[in-house]
């Protein structure tokens, strides 16, 4: 008797059912080629430049400021009734380019609507010095730079 | 009676292993904690809106603070030992330091023959893809800038007035 009520109590085994992952699977297989192709694994950045005779916000500025880049200093010109000393270049830049943009900093406060900046660089600074003066007038408020080539 | 048997045994272990093979099921559940950390990482390092620009080989960008985007252009790449144009060697990069000219006629070729195609291209897609005039340059960050001066000026006399340079994000 207690057998076959045991017996009764017995139901078919119920086994926990498995998800059915494989449409997740084909989703995955589809999406990680397409995210592959579009990854930057090294973050490159754009760099806006202007050049003489192309418009561009140096050459609308009432402004005429212009940072000389030569192989020995920094100078920043073209600014009415001030004259800022020219800085010199070191091996370490940090100190050199946080003057510079002392100076730039000030020309700005002085003429907040100018825009734009003409770097003249002379032909054998390395092109990573370019970049870091071309920065340097960017956060200074003043926009891209146009670039000018010094006479050797 | 005995041989019987052992063919009914027989038959009854095919048909229990043919049971098993049929739901026997693959483990896809630690592929997909992979996949998901896979897709997580890319959705981290994928670009939204503009242009994807990978540094050339060899060519070692300036750092910059700025974190413009690019839009869809030929791309100069100025290493220092070559210049390329959209993939391919055009001029050793010692010729151009050794030049007295601005011009660099290779390179005006070369990117005259970029022009051309992109422009045939515009022509045959109608009005939706003309010529811009835009350009990326890639340039080893030692480069002097006599040179990328001489390569903007032969970019612009070819009508590549739009230059955007390549940096590497600080």
């Amino acid at each position: 008797m207690s057998l076959r009520s045991s017996k009764k109590k017995r139901g078919p085994a119920l086994e926990p059912e498995e998800l059915n992952l494989l449409p997740l699977m084909s989703l995955f297989v589809a999406l990680v080629p397409a995210l592959l192709y579009s990854a930057v694994f090294v973050p490159v950045a754009a760099l806006g430049l202007d050049f003489p005779g192309t418009g561009g916000a140096a050459t609308e500025s009432p402004l005429a400021l212009a940072v000389r880049l030569s192989d020995s200093t920094y100078a920043v010109e073209g600014v009415p009734d001030s004259a800022y000393t020219p800085i010199y270049r070191q091996t370490d830049p940090t100190a050199p380019l946080q003057a510079l943009r002392a100076q730039l900093d000030d020309v700005h406060a002085r003429y907040p609507t100018s825009g734009g900046a003409i770097l003249v660089v002379s032909p054998q600074v390395p092109y990573r010095d370019v970049v870091q003066v071309m920065d340097q007038v960017r956060e200074a408020g003043f926009g891209n730079s146009t670039l000018l080539g010094a006479q050797q | 009676m005995r041989g019987f048997l052992i063919g009914t045994a027989i038959r009854e272990r095919k048909r229990r292993g043919s049971e098993q093979a049929a739901v026997a099921r693959l483990q896809l559940t630690s592929l997909i904690d992979i996949f998901t950390v896979l897709l997580l990482f890319l959705l981290k390092s994928v670009v939204v809106g503009g242009a994807v620009v990978s540094p050339f080989p060899g060519v070692a960008l300036p750092p910059s603070t700025s974190t413009a985007t690019f839009k869809e252009s030929p791309v100069v790449v100025v290493t220092r030992s070559q210049v390329v144009v959209d993939g391919a060697a055009v001029c050793p990069t010692e010729d151009i330091v050794q030049s007295g000219e601005l011009k660099v006629t290779a390179l005006e070729q070369a990117l005259g023959a970029v022009r051309q195609k992109t422009e045939a291209l515009a022509e045959r897609a109608g009005s939706a893809r003309k010529f811009e005039g835009k350009l990326i340059l890639q340039a080893d960050e030692t480069i002097p800038f006599h040179v990328l001066q001489k390569v903007m000026y032969t970019s612009q006399t070819v009508g590549f007035y739009d230059i955007t340079l390549a940096v590497i994000q600080k």
